[in-house]
């Protein structure tokens, strides 16, 4: 029995090591619904996320960043040296997130000249695809 | 006299199966627990930037939608009318959607809508207005600065 529990526990570390690292970029937030959301492609690499918490914390790919300044910064930084018009940022905002932080994200795109924001939702009733 | 040797049978050998099966199931519920059944759609967004072109066409008076905190609660209100639902906004969108039909390339619309928040509206509000924007068929749809904090 020792060996097999042994192998066991040694996967179970494994995979947990592997899979935090796997979903760094999506921190745990509760989505608003929408009716009339288009299907978000699958997390393409290219593709970044940011996330604002319920508390307002604004965290993107696993950076924590303070206020909207860091949030344009760390943009600037993620998009440079590709073309403006290819790079498209996921928002993904808590549904409780006060819209005095929540907005400071979007004011944060606008800031690093990126226009394609994509504002994650959670598909509700009715004609959602 | 002929001799015959009694061969001992070998036998046969046996694989346990019972360790393998444990580990597979341990493996299999632990996917089960760690994959994310969800999947999130997205409200696509144009914020205003990049664009340098004039429109062809003079722009309408854009639709200005206001959500504000009253006591615990939250008012919307679309051109200055309030509305008690998200299905009220849409009906008042449609119909302003009605006087200005939608072009077929989204970004020539003539008609732009800017949500407004205050400071505290739960950004549900602001996603709600947004969706609603979507189902009324307007998709050049601004977020004011306004209540943004700093």
């Amino acid at each position: 029995m020792t060996p097999m529990i042994d192998v066991i526990f040694q996967l179970l570390i494994f995979f947990m090591c592997v899979s935090s690292f796997t979903r760094v970029a999506v921190e745990n937030v509760t989505l608003p619904d929408a009716k009339k959301g288009e299907p978000g492609e699958d997390f393409k690499p290219g593709r970044i996320i940011v996330n604002v918490t319920k508390e307002g914390r604004m965290v993107v790919m696993g950076d924590a960043c303070g206020d909207r300044a860091a949030l344009a910064a760390a943009l600037k930084r993620r998009t440079e040296g590709q073309p403006i018009e290819t790079i498209s940022v996921v928002v993904r905002v808590d549904r409780d997130c006060p819209w005095d932080r929540a907005g400071l994200a979007l004011l944060a795109c606008k800031d690093s000249q990126i226009s394609r924001v994509r504002v994650a939702v959670m598909p509700a009733g009715g004609d959602a695809p | 006299m002929k001799l015959t040797r009694q061969r001992q049978k070998a036998p046969s050998p046996q694989l346990n199966m019972t360790p393998m099966i444990d580990c597979v199931f341990q493996l299999l519920i632990f996917f089960l627990c760690t994959s994310s059944f969800m999947t999130e759609n997205h409200l696509v967004t144009q914020l205003p930037a990049a664009s340098k072109e004039k429109p062809a066409q003079e722009p309408l008076p854009p639709v200005r939608i206001v959500v504000s905190r009253v006591g615990e609660g939250v008012m919307m209100t679309c051109d200055d009318q309030a509305c008690a639902t998200f299905d009220g906004l849409v009906e008042k969108l449609k119909a302003r959607r009605a006087i200005a039909p939608a072009p077929a390339d989204r970004d020539k619309d003539r008609l732009h809508v800017i949500i407004e928040g205050q400071a505290g509206v739960p950004f549900a509000y602001m996603a709600g207005a947004l969706d609603a924007c979507h189902q009324a068929d307007l998709y050049s749809v601004a977020f004011s600065p306004k209540g943004i904090g700093q």
